[in-house]
């Protein structure tokens, strides 16, 4: 029996046994406290999102969980055995119970998988958040599929269900490797494959796309997703470093210039990287997206549970 | 091209890994940036800028090279042929003669002006120059760069013998062909001419000609048996007018006479005192002492106002006689014969084994001869003479072949043909020399004066000769007074006060005491280890109980002289004051470069230029 406390590690899809028979896949170096933490959480949909089966997540719609809603009269064609005898017995009225409705949700994980991402450790901290928030999906029985995208959307895993899935999962997301450039319209313009009902859309990326992020969330937005922004950038590109002469390689087109990089040169870089990310936060809020910002070296722990906390991204589970 | 310091030029190899580092720095690295958009829109910003920006790359290896040769030659310090300056050396010579004490407007003496003009001259000098200080008796500062500690160390020398000119100019010379002499004195240099002419020597003149008077010569002289002494001095007058002053004479500080001095341009006055106690009743003159002919009132050089004495005691001696029972008739005839005529001042005779009684109470007021005994030890302290002691080494007729002429007891005298029967050889100076060995000696040191014959009178036909008296009255007068003396009673201002015999006491301090300054001075072996010049007036030598005194006076009158003379040569000026630059050390301003040029780097950076 290996310790709670123990981490566990695994590479190339191998597995461990770990605590209560769970195990830990790929690059990713998730311990048990942190699985804990991952189980606690809810993915939180802005939205009323209704899904086919029932599942974790608590809808105002009244269904057939175990958690009491409210009291109705009962109307001919109820079911009989959510009638409450004992308010009957007092009142002389029948009224039937009603529970609050637990419905899955279908999770999409859309990771930008193009070569602006491989900068930085962005994409390693974009494939161990793929890999956390399908960790809750799962978690809270949620219907998870695993879409990478660049110029156009590739489904990696499809209509996941379960904890028992997570494997699978987690060796899919590991063994991703950054191509390609990004083009969201173009990517996003046709349908992505959907189940019944509404799904959320969890959009990972550093949203680098020379013909504009915006157009091709708003295709995500015409297919009536709940759409959360993951704002995923890098230390080196939030403050470059370097000094001097430099043939500057854009790691998406190939393309390169020549430039001396001056302090103040660095500093308009600066001031231009932030008002991008100020762009799209305020894009994101005006299309009424949850929005979170990640630093690539923050903890894995912090980035989930702080940063996709504070961003609505995720809540703690009632 | 010359270095002062070429290893410094070591330094020019940083110039490999400065050259290493800048194509290093130049060279264009690849950097992989995630969208090249946001930088292209910030280069094309900063790129339109400025057309400098296609020489910065170069203007930053410029200012790096430029900082290094800079830094190298502040270590090396070049010397370029008319470029960089050539560091001089001058040898600074400090008149430092008696007349230099002549004071000047403002009641500062020549010698004052003298240093401060020196002082101001290294001022002049530009950096890396060198001097170094002589005053013309010789004592030398060397050469250092240091000029600033060289001024701080500038004093008015002492008063000196003035050796010759020429040689104390040609040792400064000496370190060099570079070094020029500057010569600061009070009137101009003679015999240096030639070296005038070629402008090694420069002369910056202190003090204004003027008028003068003084002594300039003395002399105190007594007659063996004289109860009085005879001053003799000679006054002049300097100037092209008369001059009235007037003369007064002083005894131990206390004046006792005074009279009008009337000096003729130009013709030296003979005066003449005489000290007769007899005519100065309460003076106390017969005991001896310090006497002093001063001209009044003062002028601008006093010290030639001063003719200062030291004169002996007027009163004869006493003698004792030590015998083994009865004196020698023939000395103690010899000796009545001295007290009559007034030599000695009383007779005493004493067998020998009083001797212990009375050897306290002998001190230098006494004459104490022993006939035919040698008690030991002998009287400390004052005028010992010996005859025919008995002991060893005994020669039966020796043969007397040379005496000492020059010493004081033989003053005057002839041994020639002088028969004795038999006499001790004796160990010391000789006085009178036999072919066997000494049969005569003499010794003197401070306080105790020493003649020993080897023979008694009886033993010899001396007694029977003129020599024996004239023996008696030179050791009577020389080992009552002089002989006593480790100094002489006169000394030239600047002369060394150097004891002519060796001291009363071995080791120890002697004070040299002028006025209200004193010095001590190391004493080893009864001899002092230094001598200091001064004067003019008394000085005193004190140690051990004992003391002293002796006169210094100028008595120059090429000194007192202070008119302009016909001929001199003033020669070249001094050089001319170093421009303000020179005296900034040149490692400062190159450093200071280096600063600037560091400053623009930063500048550059700063600005995006580099």
């Amino acid at each position: 029996m290996v310790s709670q406390q123990k981490k566990w590690s695994l590479r190339g899809g191998a597995e461990l046994p770990g605590a209560e028979g769970r195990a830990i896949v790929g690059l990713m170096a998730f311990d048990a406290a942190f699985l804990q933490t991952l189980e606690a959480l809810n993915l939180l949909a802005r939205r009323t999102l209704a899904g086919d089966d029932r599942a974790e997540r608590l809808t105002p719609r009244k269904g057939a969980s175990l958690e009491f809603a409210d009291y109705r009269r009962y109307t001919p064609g109820d079911e009989i055995r959510y009638i409450d005898w004992n308010v009957y017995a007092r009142h002389g009225n029948l009224f039937v119970k009603e529970f609050t409705a637990e419905e899955n949700v279908h999770v999409s994980v859309l990771l930008d998988i193009s070569r602006s991402m491989d900068f930085g450790g962005k994409f390693r901290a974009a494939k161990e958040l793929a890999a956390a928030l399908g960790y809750i999906g799962l978690s809270n029985y949620d219907t998870l599929s695993l879409f990478t995208f660049g110029s156009e959307v590739r489904p990696i895993k499809k209509f996941l269900r379960g904890k028992g899935r997570v494997f699978e999962l987690l060796s899919a997301v590991d063994a991703l490797e950054p191509e390609g450039q990004t083009d969201m319209k173009r990517a996003f313009g046709p349908a992505l494959p959907r189940l019944r009902g509404r799904s959320l859309v969890l959009l990972i990326t550093d949203f680098y796309d020379l013909s504009g992020y915006s157009e091709g969330i708003r295709e995500l937005l015409a297919q009536r997703f709940g759409i959360h922004l993951i704002h995923l950038v890098s230390r080196e590109e939030m403050a470059p470093q370097a000094r001097g002469r430099f043939s500057l390689l854009d790691l998406e087109t190939g393309q390169s210039k020549d430039a001396t990089l001056l302090p103040r040169t660095l500093e308009a870089y600066v001031r231009r990287f932030r008002a991008f990310c100020a762009d799209v936060e305020e894009f994101g809020r005006s299309h009424e997206l949850a929005y979170a910002r990640v630093i690539s070296d923050d903890p894995l722990e912090h980035r989930v549970v702080e940063i996709l906390r504070a961003g609505g991204i995720v809540e703690h589970r009632r | 091209m010359s270095f002062d310091h070429p290893q410094g030029l070591w330094l020019l190899t940083l110039g490999v890994p400065i050259l290493v580092f800048h194509f290093y720095k130049g060279r264009i690295r690849k950097m992989p940036v995630p969208m090249l958009l946001f930088w292209e829109q910030v280069i094309v910003e900063e790129e339109q800028r400025t057309a400098f920006k296609r020489i910065r790359h170069w203007a930053s290896l410029l200012i790096a090279l430029s900082a290094l040769v800079l830094l190298t030659s502040a270590v090396s310090l070049p010397n370029v042929k008319g470029f960089t300056r050539v560091k001089a050396r001058y040898a600074l010579l400090l008149d430092n003669s008696p007349a230099m004490a002549a004071l000047e407007s403002g009641g500062r003496t020549r010698a004052d002006l003298a240093v401060e003009r020196a002082k101001s001259f290294l001022g002049t000098l530009a950096y890396g120059d060198q001097a170094s200080v002589t005053d013309l008796s010789g004592t030398r500062i060397p050469f250092t760069s240091d000029l600033d500690g060289l001024a701080g160390r500038l004093r008015v020398p002492k008063p000196g013998p003035r050796s010759p000119l020429r040689d104390r100019v040609l040792e400064g010379l000496a370190a060099g062909e570079d070094v020029i002499a500057i010569l600061f004195t009070d009137r101009l240099p003679q015999g240096v001419e030639d070296l005038l002419e070629h402008e090694r020597l420069r002369v910056v003149r202190v003090g204004v000609p003027k008028d003068n008077s003084g002594w300039v010569a003395g002399l105190a002289s007594r007659r063996p048996g004289d109860k009085s002494v005879t001053l003799s001095l000679k006054a002049q007058a300097f100037s092209k007018t008369e001059v009235d002053r007037e003369e007064v004479l002083s005894f131990n500080g206390k004046p006792l006479a005074r009279r009008p001095l009337h000096l003729a341009p130009g013709a030296p006055v003979d005066r003449e005192w005489v000290l007769d106690p007899t005519k100065f009743p309460g003076s106390k003159l017969e005991d001896g002492g310090l006497v002093e002919v001063a001209l009044e009132p003062a002028d601008a050089f006093a010290v030639d106002d001063e003719a200062s004495f030291v004169i002996p005691p007027l009163l004869p001696p006493p003698v004792i006689v030590f015998h083994p029972g009865q004196p020698s008739e023939l000395l103690m005839h010899a000796l009545e014969t001295l007290q009559s005529g007034g030599l000695i001042r009383e007779l005493n005779q004493a067998p020998l084994d009083r001797y212990a009684a009375l050897r306290s109470k002998l001190g230098e007021g006494w004459i104490v001869v022993f006939d035919r005994v040698s008690p030991s030890p002998l009287p400390e302290r004052g005028a010992i003479l010996v005859l025919g002691a008995p002991g060893p080494g005994i020669v039966e007729k020796p043969a007397v072949i040379d005496w000492a002429r020059e010493a004081p007891p033989n003053r005057r005298l002839d041994y020639a043909g002088l028969n004795i029967r038999k006499s001790r050889m004796l160990d010391g100076e000789p006085l009178v020399s036999a072919l066997e060995g000494a049969v005569a000696t003499w010794s003197s040191r401070g306080g105790r004066a020493t003649v020993e014959l080897g023979f008694a009178l009886e033993d010899s036909d001396l007694a029977a000769r003129p020599t024996f008296l004239l023996l008696l009255i030179n050791f009577v007068e020389w080992a009552s007074w002089r002989g006593l003396r480790s100094f002489r009673t006169q000394y030239a201002m600047g002369e060394p006060v150097r004891a002519e015999r060796r001291l009363w006491f071995d080791d120890g301090e002697l004070t040299f005491a002028e006025g209200d300054r004193a010095e001590r001075i190391p004493v080893a072996q009864g001899v002092g280890q230094a001598s200091p010049a001064s004067g003019p007036g008394f000085v005193r030598m004190s140690a051990a109980g004992r003391s002293e005194w002796a006169a210094v006076n100028l008595f120059d009158a090429d000194q007192s002289d202070f008119r302009e003379k016909a001929g001199s040569v003033a020669g070249a000026p001094p050089p001319a004051p170093a421009p303000w630059h020179a005296k900034v050390p040149y490692a400062l301003v190159a450093v200071s470069g280096v600063l600037l040029l560091l400053l623009a780097e930063w500048l550059l950076y700063q600005r995006g230029a580099i």
